[in-house]
C-alpha cells in the first residue's frame, strides 16, 4: 500500500451498493484512507455514511471542513457540499456553483486529489448516470496515478464508466468484485 | 487559465489593497478558483491587466462581488432553521448581524423566520462587500424554475405558514415581499475592520470555508467578541471552530449554534 497515499472513488446511481459491498469485503487492516464521493439526495444529511459505516470496518465520516486526512477511515462528502483534498493532507469543502448539475461534483474531488497525491492516487470510476468524475480520473491518470473503472457491462447505469472510458484510457476496468480484490490484494 | 502561488501571492495583496478585504487570508485554492472564475467573466487574460481594474472603483466594486460565493437556496438545512426556530422562540427583542451577505438567500430565510416567530423588537444588520451585492440583495428575483428548492426546504420548515406570506410571483420570477427588509439596516465592508458592536445572533454560514487556518482564527475571534452574554453564533454544519481562545460553546452542536 506504500506506492498509493489514498483510494479516491466517485460514482451516482446505483453505486452506494457498490461502494457498501466493497466496504463489507475491504480486509480489516486496509489501511490508506479511502475518499468518496456520490451524488447524493443534497436535503438528507444523514443516513448514508451511519450505514456505510456499520458494514465497515474502516470508520466512515462525512468530514468538516479542514479535517485533516487520516488512515485507516472512509471520507464521504457531505450533501450539498464540494470536497476537495488539500495540499496539506486535509479535505475542504465548498459551497460553490453545481458542476456537471452536482454539488458534490466527483470532478472536483478527483481532480484535487490527483493535484495533492499525484502519481500516488488510486482512482476509481463506478456507475453512474453522468459525465461527472470522467475528466477528474482523466486528472489522475495524467499525473501518473492508478486509475480504474467499473466495468460499464457491470453497471446499473452505464454512462458514467462509459464517460470516463471515452476520454481516457484506465489501468484496469474491473468489475465490482474485481476492484475489491485488487484493493484487498494491495502490499 | 493556470496560475502560480506567487500569482495568487501577488493578486491577493493587491485586491487586499484595493478592496479592503483581506483575501490574503483565503485558503490558497478557494481563491484560485474565485480569481480564476472572477478572470472568465470579466475577460481578463493577464495578471497584469488587474492592477488598472482596481484603480477603477465601479471595477473594484464588481471584482468584490464576483469574489462571493452566492447562498445556495433559501432555507438551506431547514433542520437548521427550525432549530434556531425553537431557541428564539419567546424573546421579545432581539439583534442580529450577518458580517459578509451574498445574495440574500440566508438574510430572506432569517426574516421569514423572525416573521414566523413573531418578536417585536428586530434590529437586523446586513454587512455586504460590494453596492453590486447590495442591489441584488434588494431587487431578488427568482426564476421559477429555481424555485423549487426553496419551496421545498420552506415546507420542510414545518410553520405552519404559506410560502405566498412572502413570496410573490411576478412576470419577473419569484421575489420576496417587500416588507421582509424593513427592520434591516445595510452597511458596506470588510467585518473585520468594522467598529465592535455587540448582537445577540451572528449568522456565518458557510463563509469560513473561504477561509485559511489564520484568517479563519482571528474571524472567529472577532465574531466572538461582538456577540452580547448569551449570545450566539451560527456557522455552517460542516464548519467547525478551529480555535480554543473564545468563550464560544455549543449550543445546538449538531446545527452548529454556539453560545457565549
Amino acid at each position: 500500500m506504500s506506492d498509493y497515499k489514498a483510494v479516491v472513488i466517485g460514482g451516482s446511481a446505483g453505486s452506494f451498493a457498490v461502494v457498501l459491498k466493497m466496504l463489507s469485503k475491504l480486509r480489516p487492516d486496509f489501511e490508506l484512507p479511502i475518499i468518496i464521493c456520490m451524488h447524493r439526495l443534497k436535503h438528507i444529511r444523514s443516513g448514508l455514511a451511519e450505514n456505510l459505516d456499520i458494514k465497515s470496518s474502516m470508520k466512515v465520516v462525512e468530514p468538516y471542513d479542514k479535517e485533516r486526512i487520516e488512515k485507516g477511515k472512509v471520507y464521504l462528502a457531505p450533501s450539498n457540499y464540494h470536497m476537495f483534498v488539500e495540499f496539506d493532507g486535509t479535505i475542504s469543502l465548498s459551497i460553490e456553483d453545481m458542476n456537471n448539475q452536482s454539488r458534490p461534483s466527483i470532478d472536483y474531488t478527483l481532480s484535487s486529489a490527483a493535484a495533492s497525491y499525484r502519481e500516488k492516487c488510486l482512482g476509481i470510476i463506478l456507475t453512474g448516470a453522468n459525465k461527472d468524475g470522467a475528466k477528474g480520473l482523466k486528472d489522475i491518470a495524467d499525473k501518473k496515478g492508478f486509475t480504474i473503472v467499473q466495468d460499464p457491462k457491470t453497471a446499473e447505469v452505464d454512462t458514467m464508466p462509459k464517460s470516463a472510458l471515452k476520454i481516457m484510457q484506465p489501468d484496469l476496468i474491473l468489475s465490482p468484485d474485481g476492484i475489491t480484490d485488487f484493493l484487498n490484494n494491495l502490499k | 487559465m493556470f496560475l502560480t502561488i506567487n500569482d495568487i501571492r501577488e493578486i491577493g495583496a493587491q485586491m487586499s489593497a484595493k478592496i479592503g478585504v483581506d483575501y490574503t487570508g483565503y485558503s490558497i485554492n478557494f481563491f484560485r478558483r474565485r480569481v480564476i472564475a472572477m478572470f472568465e467573466e470579466l475577460g481578463v487574460r493577464k495578471v497584469q491587466d488587474l492592477e488598472s481594474m482596481l484603480d477603477d472603483a465601479v471595477k473594484a466594486d464588481e471584482i468584490a462581488h464576483l469574489m462571493t460565493i452566492p447562498g445556495t437556496e433559501m432555507f438551506r438545512d431547514p433542520s437548521f432553521w427550525r432549530a434556531l426556530r425553537k431557541i428564539l422562540s419567546g424573546k421579545q427583542s432581539l439583534t442580529v448581524w450577518m458580517p459578509n451577505l451574498t445574495n440574500g438567500f440566508e438574510l430572506y430565510s432569517l426574516m421569514v423566520l423572525l416573521n414566523q416567530i413573531g418578536i417585536n423588537n428586530i434590529k437586523v444588520v446586513g454587512q455586504v462587500q460590494s453596492d453590486i451585492t447590495l442591489k441584488d440583495i434588494k431587487t431578488l428575483s427568482i426564476p421559477e424554475k429555481y424555485d423549487e428548492v426553496n419551496r421545498s426546504n420552506f415546507e420542510r420548515l414545518e410553520s405552519g405558514t404559506k410560502y405566498e406570506d412572502y413570496f410573490e410571483s411576478t412576470e419577473n420570477g419569484i421575489k420576496p415581499k417587500s416588507n421582509l427588509l424593513e427592520n434591516v439596516t445595510f452597511v458596506k465592508g470588510w467585518f473585520m475592520d468594522s467598529a465592535v458592536e455587540k448582537y445577540d445572533l451572528i449568522i456565518f454560514r458557510n463563509i469560513l470555508l473561504e477561509y485559511g487556518p489564520r484568517l479563519h482564527e482571528k474571524a472567529v475571534e472577532r465574531l466572538a467578541a461582538s456577540l452580547n452574554d448569551g449570545g450566539m453564533l451560527a456557522i455552517g454544519i460542516k464548519e467547525q471552530l478551529l480555535t480554543k481562545t473564545t468563550n464560544l460553546k455549543p449550543h445546538e452542536a449538531g446545527e452548529s449554534i454556539y453560545r457565549v
